[in-house]
């Protein structure tokens, strides 16, 4: 059976025995894209967000065997990524707070790069893509949070709850607050 | 009690389609590369770093907020209320309106024309009931050493006086088992007939040498 073959959760278990550097190349394949997709709709600033998850992915291969079986492997390395881009959300405020000439709608929202939206997207979708964008980067984070694993990476509630270490009921709640926020700030986006 | 998901699901559904429908941002070309170059190169960054970092912030930041509340609960708080020395010894609680009332009961027996005003003012401190009580033997308990003190009763009197005057001053000290404070010097009375006494033989020596002299002038 070709390694290809295996799931995450065998594979990281193939890492951890054998420490076999082929199955950890091949869960970052697996996860790269992910992690960064849920990581640039956290942050909002894609060179931040490459270097968040390069970290997730070292954390990951220093730290292997702090991985247990029972969890997912999915949600162990998203609550990964997760604290390192909240980490950076509040060193990010630190830094706000301190800098004395502060823009903070021209630094904290940076709109995709033009280089990853695919070039056969329509103008005005792009423009509607762009308003998402900043109005998700309005929402407080713990909202933030849920809403994108739940709307953009579609993970299922026990799964944001196994990552985000909260019940069942307070992450729907997060989710439904989250949406009402977005769409009250979407709403006045375009009333705009 | 829940909320079902029916429910969150379907009452934004057109936001749930947008948000489904952007667009996938994916990890740049050589991500791959460079991860794999740093692990080689155990270029790990903050990464390692951050755990003593951690540690540090862990321990200080806790113990300095909770110094700095003592502080300003002391500063802020603590001056409204009577501070407590743990080091100085506790002082016997004394009827101190009671040792004033003695005192002028016995000025009372001794001038007669007072005692009215006196026995008004006993009565005044008997009714008083926030006057500490004193014990059985309705003595209370000062602290003073016995054999460098005087008795304020006596002193009042004059009976002082009569004692030898080798001690100069009187201590009132805190406690038994404390050391002597010397302090509250009671400033003793200058005796006149010694003074009188010293003036006289000072006079007469006086008047001898002016004697001396007026003689020595008489013979030139």
């Amino acid at each position: 059976m070709s390694l290809a073959e295996l799931t995450d959760e065998e594979l990281i278990k193939e890492f951890q025995i054998n420490n076999t550097l082929d199955a950890y190349e091949l869960l970052v394949k697996r996860y790269k894209d992910p992690l960064m997709n849920f990581v640039f709709r956290f942050v909002g600033d894609r060179d931040v967000c490459t270097d968040i998850v390069q970290d997730t992915m070292i954390k990951f291969y220093l730290h292997k065997d702090s991985y247990r079986e029972f969890a997912k492997f999915s949600t162990w390395i998203y609550t990964i990524a997760g604290n390192l881009a909240k980490n950076e959300l509040k060193r990010r405020r630190r830094r706000t707070i301190f800098s004395i000439d502060n823009n903070d709608d021209e630094r904290s929202i940076q709109i995709e790069d033009k280089a990853f939206i695919l070039p056969d997207r329509a103008a005005d979708s792009e423009i509607k893509n762009e308003i998402i964008q900043k109005a998700l980067m309005k929402v407080r984070p713990v909202y933030r949070e849920v809403v994108i694993l739940r709307d953009i990476q579609d993970l299922s509630y026990e799964e944001i709850a196994e990552i985000t270490g909260l019940s069942l009921g307070t992450v729907k709640s997060r989710i439904n607050r989250g949406r009402t926020h977005l769409q009250k700030l979407l709403r006045k986006i375009y009333n705009e | 009690m829940g909320i079902s998901n029916y429910d969150i699901e379907s009452k934004n559904s057109k936001l749930v389609e947008e948000l489904k429908s952007l667009p996938k941002v994916k990890a740049p070309e050589n991500f791959e590369l460079n991860l794999m170059t740093r692990i080689q190169n155990q270029n790990f960054g903050e990464i390692k770093e951050e755990k003593q970092r951690f540690s540090y912030f862990k321990f200080l930041a806790p113990s300095a907020v909770v110094v700095t509340a003592f502080i300003v609960f002391f500063i802020f708080f603590y001056p409204s209320q009577q501070r407590i020395n743990n080091f100085q010894p506790q002082a016997v609680v004394s009827d101190s309106q009671g040792s004033v009332a003695s005192v002028k009961m016995e000025l009372a027996q001794n001038n007669p024309g007072i005692k009215e005003s006196v026995t008004h003012d006993r009565k005044i401190v008997d009714n008083n009931s926030s006057v500490p009580q004193q014990g059985n033997s309705g003595i209370a308990k000062y602290p003073i050493n016995k054999s460098r003190s005087v008795s304020l009763d006596d002193y009042i009197s004059g009976e002082s006086e009569r004692s030898s005057n080798v001690q100069q001053g009187n201590v009132v000290n805190g406690g038994e088992d404390v050391p002597n404070f010397d302090g509250f010097f009671v400033r003793q009375k200058s005796d006149k007939e010694t003074i009188e006494k010293y003036r006289s033989v000072i006079d007469s020596l006086k008047k001898a040498e002016m004697r001396a002299d007026s003689i020595k002038k008489a013979q030139k």
